[in-house]
């Protein structure tokens, strides 16, 4: 029987799931280019993003080129927290699948 | 709930934004109907009043300006429509151009350039040629951008490709055909243009248009 507490659910909510992959994908995005990509009101990606952040899986740079812009990436756990959520989701697809 | 329908939902969505996030099409469907569209007006009245008795030093207001208007319109326009597109969803308005649509003109600019700067061998070619010198390096340009294009554009880009390599083998006889003076040059450079920057981009549209939400 499969243990669903092993889902992570920082990661689990549709919403950071998105970013995560987002921030998966490339090295590091814009707040303007999440936002185009999730199509994700400023409020709702800012509270996504302070969860990700407080757990620790996301890092914020503030830059000031021609006016102030703020990065996300991930960091090495957020990294590692993500290949483990997609281990669970493999383990839970494969564990549903009928024996032959 | 239902864990497994959960989870299969969850990576669906993983790869969706997945393949979305790596995905970036520098022309949009609009984009390319607009500038087609306007290309083959521009083609038609050409050929149409481009006569043979224009001076050789006036060719340039026949052809290179007119095109080089096309040019600007149809590219202003489009990305106009691309830096839309990235405020979508969004509680701002106007215009952002994202990494990717920055990563995307990077690419296309040396050709696009290159293509800007055949116009200076004007003198020692027909437009003809210079036309297709603009239709091959368009194509080149478009698949500068192929290792994150969607498949629709790397076809526009070897048809590009396609057309301008004809033309230019092709060249010779047509040449030879403008010295017999069965031809006049500067229609025919109309022509090629209204048929490749025409016409590709209407057809090109026209398949992506249905779509054009989904990429």
């Amino acid at each position: 029987m499969f243990d669903f507490d092993k889902i992570d659910k920082t990661i689990h909510e549709k919403g950071r799931l998105g970013i995560m992959t987002l921030l998966a994908v490339r090295t590091s995005w814009t707040f303007q280019d999440l936002k185009s990509e999730l199509k994700m009101s400023d409020g709702n990606l800012i509270t996504h993003l302070r969860t990700l952040h407080d757990a620790g899986m996301v890092a914020i740079t503030r830059e000031i080129l021609d006016r102030p812009q703020t990065s996300y990436s991930l960091t090495a756990k957020g990294r590692a927290a993500f290949q483990e959520y997609l281990a669970v989701l493999e383990q839970i697809i494969t564990a549903g699948k009928p024996k032959v | 709930m239902q864990p497994q329908s959960d989870a299969g939902e969850n990576l669906r969505i993983i790869r969706s934004l997945m393949e979305k996030a790596t995905i970036y099409r520098a022309i949009s469907a609009p984009g390319a109907l607009a500038g087609g569209s306007i290309a083959a007006i521009v083609s038609i009245t050409g050929v149409f009043l481009a006569s043979p008795s224009i001076p050789a030093e006036d060719e340039i207001w026949w052809f290179f300006v007119p095109w080089l208007a096309v040019f600007v319109v149809a590219g202003v326009f489009n990305l106009w429509l691309l830096g839309q597109d990235g405020t979508q969803g969004g509680s701002d308005t106007g215009f952002h151009v994202s990494e990717r649509m920055r990563t995307a003109l990077g690419c296309m600019l040396p050709g696009l350039l290159a293509g800007g700067f055949c116009a200076i061998l004007q003198s020692a070619l027909e437009w003809s040629t210079i036309a297709s010198l603009w239709v091959l390096l368009y194509g080149v340009s478009l698949l500068s951008t192929g290792f994150f294009s969607p498949t629709s554009i790397r076809v526009l880009g070897w048809t590009f490709f396609a057309a301008g390599a004809v033309l230019l083998i092709a060249g010779a006889i047509i040449a030879e055909t403008i010295q017999t003076g069965d031809a006049n040059p500067l229609a025919l450079a109309h022509g090629i243009m209204g048929t490749t920057f025409g016409l590709f981009h209407i057809v090109y549209a026209i398949c992506v248009w249905p779509r054009r939400a989904n990429v």
